[in-house]
């Protein structure tokens, strides 16, 4: 049986979901599954504060210190998303204004297709001259001449920057002196088979990280308290 | 941050700011959020535990676990008498998530929406992201706040595209009769709005009031999507599992988008929400007696100490009117943090107009609610005595 009144027009951009589901690529190291079983032996089952348990945000800024040389305020300038697609979202979200942006993908540029059509903004890849306010995405898998091209334009155009760091990762903006208008996000579970946990971050000068914070509250209030201790002892294995 | 700073704010923003001040309060009683402070019971939390146990960590399907979904759309028919198939449930990463999704799938830019008020106003910035008007729907203190179809009627415009009903209303603990849901619905028919029913406190309505959920009333089932969740009956509110019900291309659209804002739910609390949706109420209706003796209690402490309320018919919430102490809403919660180091959200916080209302909950132990009631009565009464010196 269909609604009674037509859905949204930005519905028609969107791809189907299938019904399927996806292994863990990996089985999930045993320390991170006692954390989260012991975070549920304490009560860990309430809201956390709406950026994230305050150790893992501290972990996260410590990581990307370490990893990219990046520096973050772990309590103003880091916030735990639902997996990285939490943060990716909220970020197209709230650095383009909506209807009027173009998103330039170095790689990877599915990862954003939702989030531009929802936005109603476009989404390019590299070889794209948009005249249009511009959000460069940066991930793995860019060509580096391309990156440098790109951050360098977006520097001398003032245009905000998205650096989703993890694995094969190479190049933050941060190193090119963008380190003011970059966003980082990342995926906390993922590489160690804990997709499932929905552990994602998104760090940023404080000052940016104001109305990203506010829209992550606004979307989902928090992220599931019981997989951030999970993540947590994640992080600390494997640091 | 101080008194000024507070006042340039309103909404969600309110709220949280003043959330934030009262970290920095040794002692402070919350008595703002509305996070149940009880434990999610035992059998819910030993169902996640048994799904960290095992080393495989399954990525769950983005519309939510298959069983988890059956298990939805059973109680579905069994609680509220609205049947549903497993394609009508969407999971969602808690109501919150929910709200966007439908917002999203909705409205168009342009799109009028009604809303109550007052309400939880992050519902506001949802519409807002989409595009879409909010037509505010007054409720009233002589109804006690029960949103009416009379005041419906006279802002329904060929752009409305839905209506928003919460029931029972987040902060004023209305409802919606019987009698008022079938008018509404006869208007939903007529002018082909769609009625977003959120009812996530509807397991706590309180006698002699009862629920009434729109989507099980005869030919709504293309006209309501009903959300609801976890959170709140099984005081999951950490675990961020709530859930959709509607016509499934509806779900279908739903879906579509989620699968860009936060992907699948977590599966350990897909799970845990499984076992909760396949077991018994015992637990809701153990719960149900303990927030009963705590809104028994609050109830005549704040008539005690002069602030005067309506009876709220269900929910966590007392929304009382300050005005007898001379202080607008947002100075009063103020001054209660600084005096009385209890912490409870002035009216701003869910609509521009309620400058005289406190949203008071219930989410504590009987004792520290004691304790909350004798800090509060001495500032309240002292600012009510200088008030009436003053007139």
């Amino acid at each position: 049986m269909p609604l009674a009144v037509p859905l949204a027009k930005r519905i028609a951009r969107l791809d189907p979901v299938g019904d399927a589901g996806m292994a863990s690529a990996a089985p999930v190291p045993a320390a991170a599954r006692d954390a989260a079983m012991d975070a549920l032996d304490r009560g860990e089952t309430h809201y956390t504060d709406r950026p994230g348990i305050v150790p893992l945000r501290e972990r996260v800024a410590e990581r990307l210190q370490a990893d990219h040389g990046v520096q973050v305020d772990s309590k103003q300038g880091v916030v735990i998303t639902c997996g990285v697609t939490e943060a990716r979202f909220v970020a197209v979200q709230q650095l383009l204004a909506s209807g009027a942006g173009t998103v330039v993908a170095l790689a990877h540029p599915e990862r954003l297709a939702g989030a531009c059509a929802i936005r109603d903004v476009s989404l390019v890849g590299p070889d794209a001259d948009p005249s249009s306010p511009v959000l460069v995405y940066l991930c793995e898998g860019a060509d580096p001449a391309q990156r440098d091209a790109w951050l360098a334009r977006a520097q001398a155009a003032d245009w905000p920057v998205v650096a989703e760091v993890g694995p094969g990762f190479d190049g933050h903006p941060a190193a090119y002196g963008l380190h003011d208008r970059t966003v980082t996000i990342g995926d906390v579970g993922t590489p160690h088979g804990a997709e499932a946990w929905r552990i994602g971050f998104l760090a940023a000068p404080a000052a940016t990280t104001g109305p990203l914070r506010d829209f992550k509250q606004a979307l989902t209030i928090c992220t599931t308290n019981v997989t951030q201790w999970g993540a947590l002892a994640l992080m600390e294995a494997t640091a | 941050m101080t008194l000024d700073e507070i006042r340039a704010l309103d909404g969600a923003k309110l709220r949280y700011a003043l959330m934030d001040l009262a970290k920095g309060v040794p002692d402070a009683i919350a008595l703002g959020r509305g996070d149940p402070d009880l434990a999610t019971p035992d059998f819910v939390v030993e169902a996640g535990k048994e799904a960290l146990r095992r080393p495989e960590q399954p990525l769950q399907p983005v519309a939510g676990m298959p069983e988890l979904r059956a298990a939805i759309a059973d109680r579905s028919a069994a609680d509220h008498g609205r049947s549903a198939d497993a394609e009508q449930v969407l999971v969602t990463t808690g109501g919150q998530e929910g709200l966007f999704l439908i917002m999203s799938a909705l409205l168009d830019p342009g799109d009028e929406i009604l809303v109550p008020d007052p309400r939880y106003t992050s519902y506001d910035q949802a519409i807002e992201h989409a595009g879409g008007v909010s037509v505010t729907v007054p409720t009233q203190p002589e109804d006690a706040f029960d949103l009416r179809a009379d005041a419906i009627e006279p802002l329904i415009t060929d752009k409305t595209k839905a209506l928003l009903l919460v029931s029972p209303s987040n902060p004023t603990g209305g409802i919606v009769t019987r009698e008022q849901a079938q008018k509404i619905a006869e208007l939903a028919k007529k002018h082909d709005f769609i009625v977003i029913a959120d009812e996530i406190y509807g397991k706590f309505v309180w006698p002699p009031h009862e629920h009434v959920s729109m989507g099980a009333l005869p030919g709504m089932e293309d006209h309501v999507i009903t959300l609801s969740g976890f959170s709140k009956a099984w005081a999951m509110t950490g675990w961020r599992v709530g859930y959709l019900i509607a016509p499934s291309d509806a779900i279908d659209a739903m879906a579509r988008i989620k699968a860009s804002t936060t992907g699948p739910v977590a599966n350990v609390s897909q799970s845990a929400a499984l076992a909760a949706a396949r077991g018994s109420d015992a637990c809701i209706d153990a719960f149900r007696e303990i927030y009963a003796e705590r809104r028994e209690l609050l109830g005549r402490g704040l008539r005690d100490m002069g602030l005067d309320y309506t009876d709220p018919r269900g929910g966590f919430f007392f929304w009382a009117d300050s005005s007898s102490t001379g202080l607008r809403a947002l100075e009063l919660s103020y001054l209660l943090l600084e005096e009385a180091r209890v912490l409870v959200f002035p009216g701003t916080g869910f609509g521009q107009r309620w400058s005289d209302y406190l949203r008071i909950t219930t989410l504590q132990p009987t004792d520290v609610l004691r304790e909350a009631i004798e800090r509060m009565t001495p500032v309240v009464q002292r600012y009510a005595s200088e008030a009436k010196a003053r007139a």
